[in-house]
């Protein structure tokens, strides 16, 4: 029997976790703070940008945490309705595994996304503080562009440290390498009680050869 | 000849459309796989899309902050066309006023070759559907037609900015002549829709479901294409 008519939100799910995880991967290897980086994030525009970047990126991971939530309430009403199969606990092994790996998905998303978020506000911050230096140079005011200018000095610095901290942290690449061990894990598992499936019926019923060497 | 564009060649042009859109999302050479197999899912390294017009935001947003730091025509004074600095911020209005109805007129024109591409779409569709070949395109097409709505979506927001800087430009230049406060209105409406401009190109870039969705199309080619083969 073939094992994608009888958990398809299993496999719908290790599907679209393996092409957020894949994605996932790349923006990491893509999101490497260098100099030039830093200093064209430093300026209004680049700040600006950073911004746009940030929220598309807690939006991606957003979508990708809904997806979780959606596909373990599935797979958990896909798994209590589940009929008995000769091969069930094997089965009901797979779903277990999926709903542990859907767990650690969630949990690295999410801390993925709160990365994101803490990277959004401190551009926010260090654009507010330069538009508080602007607005003081504007109105003549001595004091509240002194202001800024001390504000967007810590802020910039703030956000400078930030960055790099999250350049040097390798926490989210070591949980994206157990993300992809977990789901070669759960493919090979899924393989391996699809081909047990399949042998099923051929176990129940013998072939033509073996009939025809029994009544010999 | 391939078994495909024998058996099926309505499928064979979904899949080279398909095919083609997808390498040009994520900007890679137009040259057809290699040698692909059955079950290969595409890895590689983002080229982010990046806006055509990006390049020009930083002198727009220059040129329509121009006007913030230029004094103002003070009250009481005569406000005649002769005025250097109503002249020089009209002048600056129309320089952006021509930027963002080039801008504009690509933005637009980008749409409309969107909904031309998913009308072509559903055409090609409806003669596949007649060489039974439809179940073997069907995850190509919804793949397409899903990259169609991102990159239709991001277009549209794009126009509706660029319109935004147009209609500002329009109301700064309009203002340097008659009414400060619709040269201020105009100039603070710029900046918002220069600032908003440049967040979404921002956006743009770290927004990678649009590179998501154009990885699956590429794998799903692939796969259609081994299936007919096998």
């Amino acid at each position: 029997m073939n094992l994608e008519a009888i958990c398809p939100a299993v496999q719908k799910c290790k599907q679209d976790l393996s092409w957020d995880v894949n994605n996932f991967k790349n923006r990491l290897a893509n999101q490497k703070y260098g100099f030039w980086t830093a200093v064209g994030e430093m300026t209004g525009i680049g700040t600006l940008r950073g911004i746009g970047k940030d929220w598309a990126q807690i939006r991606c991971l957003n979508r990708t945490v809904q997806l979780i939530e959606r596909s373990a309430g599935e797979i958990r009403k896909e798994y209590e309705s589940l009929p008995e199969y000769p091969n069930f606990n094997a089965i009901s092994e797979i779903y277990m595994n999926t709903q542990s790996l859907l767990n650690h998905s969630y949990k690295t998303f999410q801390e993925a996304s709160d990365t994101s978020k803490g990277a959004l506000i401190s551009k926010l911050f260090y654009l507010g503080s330069l538009g508080i230096m602007g607005m003081g140079a504007s109105l003549g005011s001595t004091l509240v562009t002194a202001s800024g200018l001390g504000l967007s000095v810590l802020m910039g610095s703030a956000f400078l440290f930030r960055a790099n901290y999250q350049d040097g942290d390798f926490w989210a690449q070591s949980q994206v390498k157990n993300l992809e061990l977990h789901l070669n894990h759960l493919n090979k598992q899924w393989d391996h009680i699809q081909c047990q499936e399949s042998a099923v019926p051929l176990a129940a019923e013998p072939s033509a050869n073996t009939k025809s060497a029994s009544a010999a | 000849m391939s078994a495909i564009q024998t058996k099926y060649p309505a499928a064979q042009a979904i899949l080279n459309d398909a095919e083609q859109m997808a390498r040009e999302t994520l900007g890679l050479n137009q040259e057809p796989l290699s040698n692909p197999s059955s079950d290969s899912v595409v890895h590689h390294h983002y080229h982010y899309y990046r806006d055509p017009f990006w390049y020009w935001t930083p002198r727009q947003t220059v040129t329509v902050n121009c006007g913030n730091g230029t004094p103002v025509p003070a009250s009481g004074k005569k406000k005649d066309s002769k005025n250097p600095d109503a002249l020089l911020i009209a002048a600056a209005s129309a320089v952006v006023f021509m930027a963002a109805s080039w801008f504009i007129a690509g933005a637009a024109r980008e749409l409309k070759n969107l909904n031309l591409k998913r009308d072509e779409l559903d055409l090609r569709q409806a003669l596949t559907v007649d060489e039974g070949s439809a179940q073997t395109v069907k995850p190509v097409v919804e793949g397409q037609k899903r990259l169609i709505i991102h990159q239709k979506e991001e277009a549209k927001i794009g126009l509706f900015l660029k319109g935004g800087v147009l209609a500002s430009a329009a109301a700064t230049g309009t203002g340097a002549f008659v009414s400060p406060i619709l040269l201020s209105a105009g100039i603070l409406a710029g900046v918002a829709a220069a600032t908003a401009m440049v967040v979404h190109s921002g956006y743009k870039e770290g927004d990678t479901t649009q590179q998501q969705e154009a990885d699956k199309l590429l794998a799903s080619v692939t796969h259609a294409r081994n299936f007919v083969r096998v």
